[in-house]
Formats: structure tokens, sequence, C-alpha cells
């Protein structure tokens, strides 16, 4: 019954509510909806899929610890994804190394799981250019540009006013207009 | 023409401007060729961006279920104010037995007082203390006190220590305590039970629903 409770067409406010009375079952069943979602937006912050994969179970891990201060009147997403960015940007800032643009742009065919990606050598150029930006301007954008986050759902997620969303998303789009430059023009 | 409006560009792209900025920006947008060209662009780099596909994981959906489940805590942290409710309700049955254990204590240690002063034992001291407590003279005094209130308070406790020993009709008095005790701890029990019942509490399973289903 309870497995049946927390299938897969449950509706999300339930799965939060028993989540927060401490049913496993229904956080495994959050978890798995908003999987793809966290991996996708660490991974743009950093360009490692592994890291993305472990600090995307170690954002939910902080979400179940944390499940009892959630607020509904924000997405659950939203949550689980200022989780994720704040932990990810955390790593970002302790370890200014974290990112080796060249280790990236030397993966090659063969070197694993991303060997498919780095073929596609615009796909690098994109991941490329949006890891040259600041982390704080580069969260912006991707929560903007891949998870379509409104101005004060990143506000939000971030803890920023929304006037800091708006400066910062015109910095990284215009700085990324000049290093994508030659792609644009062949469009 | 009015002032370029690069600055809202982008949030005009996104949807993000209304009223009286909207307007300006639009109205702005139909006479300035170079802000067409920069939404032009913004547009561009927005799509560019897109075609970017989502990266290839390396874990299944169950998979990452089950190892986030290997390391999750059994509950979620409770709030600070739940935690003292949880702890207070986990040491219910102690501090009623603890409850139960002073009064009785009280009552036995008021019975033997009273027995001795009768017996004629325990000095003046004693008897005099209880010999206030019953005229309603100034037991205060006894202990450097001052005051009616003082002696009020003292009188009505040496009384309920009298009237509750083993020996009076205190002996219904300390019945009743003990059969509402009882009767409180028996509820304890009752909700304990329910509790267990539930299936959020113990019962529930350790492991993740990886099926989905």
């Amino acid at each position: 019954m309870t497995h049946r409770a927390n299938s897969p067409e449950a509706r999300e406010p339930e799965l939060i509510t028993k989540a927060q009375r401490g049913d496993r079952s229904a956080f495994g069943e959050l978890v798995r909806r908003h999987r793809r979602g966290v991996i996708n937006v660490v991974y743009r912050m950093c360009g490692d899929i592994h890291f993305a994969e472990d600090m995307a179970q170690e954002a939910f891990l902080r979400a179940w610890q944390k499940l009892a201060s959630y607020q509904p009147h924000a997405p659950f997403r939203n949550w689980v994804y200022r989780i994720a960015t704040n932990a990810a940007l955390d790593v970002l800032r302790k370890e200014k190394d974290f990112i080796n643009i060249d280790d990236v742009q030397l993966a090659g065919p063969g070197a694993g799981p991303e060997a498919k990606l780095a073929r596609d050598e615009l796909g690098d150029r994109i991941k490329l250019a949006i890891l040259s930006l600041p982390p704080a301007s580069r969260a912006v954008l991707i929560l903007r540009e891949y998870e379509a986050l409104s101005y004060r759902e990143i506000a939000e997620t971030l803890d920023i006013p929304m006037g800091t969303v708006m400066s910062r998303l015109n910095f990284a789009r215009n700085k990324l207009r000049q290093l994508l430059a030659p792609d644009l023009e062949e469009r | 023409m009015s002032e370029h409006v690069n600055a809202w560009l982008g949030a005009y792209y996104d949807g993000e401007l209304e009223g009286r900025r909207l307007s300006a920006v639009e109205k702005h947008l139909a006479q300035c060729s170079s802000c067409q060209q920069a939404l032009k662009e913004l547009k561009e780099i927005s799509l560019l961006l897109r075609s970017s596909p989502d990266p290839e994981v390396t874990l299944s959906a169950d998979q990452f279920v089950a190892q986030v489940g290997l390391r999750m805590s059994r509950m979620p942290d409770q709030p600070l104010w739940q935690r003292a409710i949880s702890v207070g309700w986990q040491w219910t049955p102690v501090g009623i037995l603890g409850l139960w254990s002073f009064l009785q204590a009280v009552f036995i240690v008021a019975g033997i007082l009273f027995l001795a002063v009768n017996l004629g034992f325990g000095g003046e001291t004693l008897a005099s203390l209880v010999s206030s407590s019953q005229t309603g003279s100034s037991v205060g005094d006894l202990f450097l006190l001052q005051g009616e209130s003082v002696n009020e308070i003292l009188r009505t406790g040496l009384d309920l220590l009298r009237t509750g020993g083993p020996f009076g009709w205190g002996l219904f008095v300390n019945l009743g305590i003990s059969v509402a005790l009882g009767l409180l701890y028996c509820s304890w029990l009752v909700s304990w039970w329910i509790r267990t019942r539930s299936p959020n509490h113990s019962e529930m399973p350790l492991e993740m629903n990886l099926n989905g289903n």
C-alpha cells in the first residue's frame, strides 16, 4: 500500500508530507523525480559528471536532514537546487583549482562516460565557455537557461536580490557572446 | 530617440518586465536597430546554450536512489521544539513514576513524623512545628521568615502532610493520587501502542522504493 501511495503518479505535496514524517520510500520517489535536474545543474557548474552525481547525492542527503524545515511556499525542486548550488559553490570557492580548463579540453574520445559529449565540439566549447564564467554568474545563468527558473525563483534559490540576478545574467550573457562569437556567426 | 535599453534587454527577452518598463523597452525597440540587433544576439546565444545536450549520467535512476538511501539517516532531523517534545514524550513514564515515588515518600515521612509526635518522640522543636501548624501561629519565625503569607503557606503545607499520612483520611488522598497517576501511565501506554502501529513509525522499511511502484 505504501508503495502504491508513493507511485510516480503520487502528488508531490503528499510525498513531501510523508517524507517529512520519516517515510523513506516517499523521499526516494522525490529523489527519483528531481535527480536529473540536480545532476544537470551541478554538472553545468563544475563540468565533471562524477562530481555532479556525488554532489547531487550529497544535496539530497542534506535535503533529507533538513526536510522538517522545508516550507512548501517554494517548489521542492527549487529548494533542492538551492542546496545543491550552494554546496557546489562552496566547493568551487574552497578549491579554486577544481576546474582545470585544460583537462576539460583534453577529454577526448574513449575518455569514459563523457566520450560522446567530448566528441561534440560545439558542446565542448559551450561547456568551456560556461566554466570560464565566475561561479556566481554561472549559477544564475544555468538556473535561467537550463532550468528555466524565473528571476524571482533564482533570487530565492541563491538568496540574492532580483537586481543582482539581472546584472549577473547580463554579465554572463555578454561574456558568452564574446567567447562564442565564432559559433554565433556560423549559425 | 530615447536611451538604449541594453540593461533591460535580458529581462525583456526572459519575459520578466511588466508595466511602464515593458512599454518603454518595446517603444524603444520599435525604433532602434542597434537594440534590435542586441536582442537578436541575445536570442541566438540563448538558443546556442540550450543546444548543448544534458550530460550522460553514469548511475541509473535505481542506482542513484539506492545510493542515496544507503547514506540516509533513519529519520530527518527534527526542529529543536519537536526534539524537546519527543524527548519529553519518551521520559513521560519515568516522570510519572518519579512523581509517584516522591509523593509516596512524602506521605510516609509525614506519617512517621506525626506518629513520632503523637508518641512523644522528637523533642520540643518538632512538637512546636506541628503545634504551630495546627494553631496557625508564627511558623515562619522558626525559619526566620516574616509575614502572614509565609506563615499561611507553611501551615497549609504541614496540614497537608499531617492529613496525608497513612493513618488518616490522607490514605484516600494517597490512593486517589496513585490511581490518577496510574491512569496517566496507562494513557501513555495506549498512545505509545498507537504510535508504534503507525506505518510511518519504526515499522517503515529501511530500503528505498527502487521500482517506484
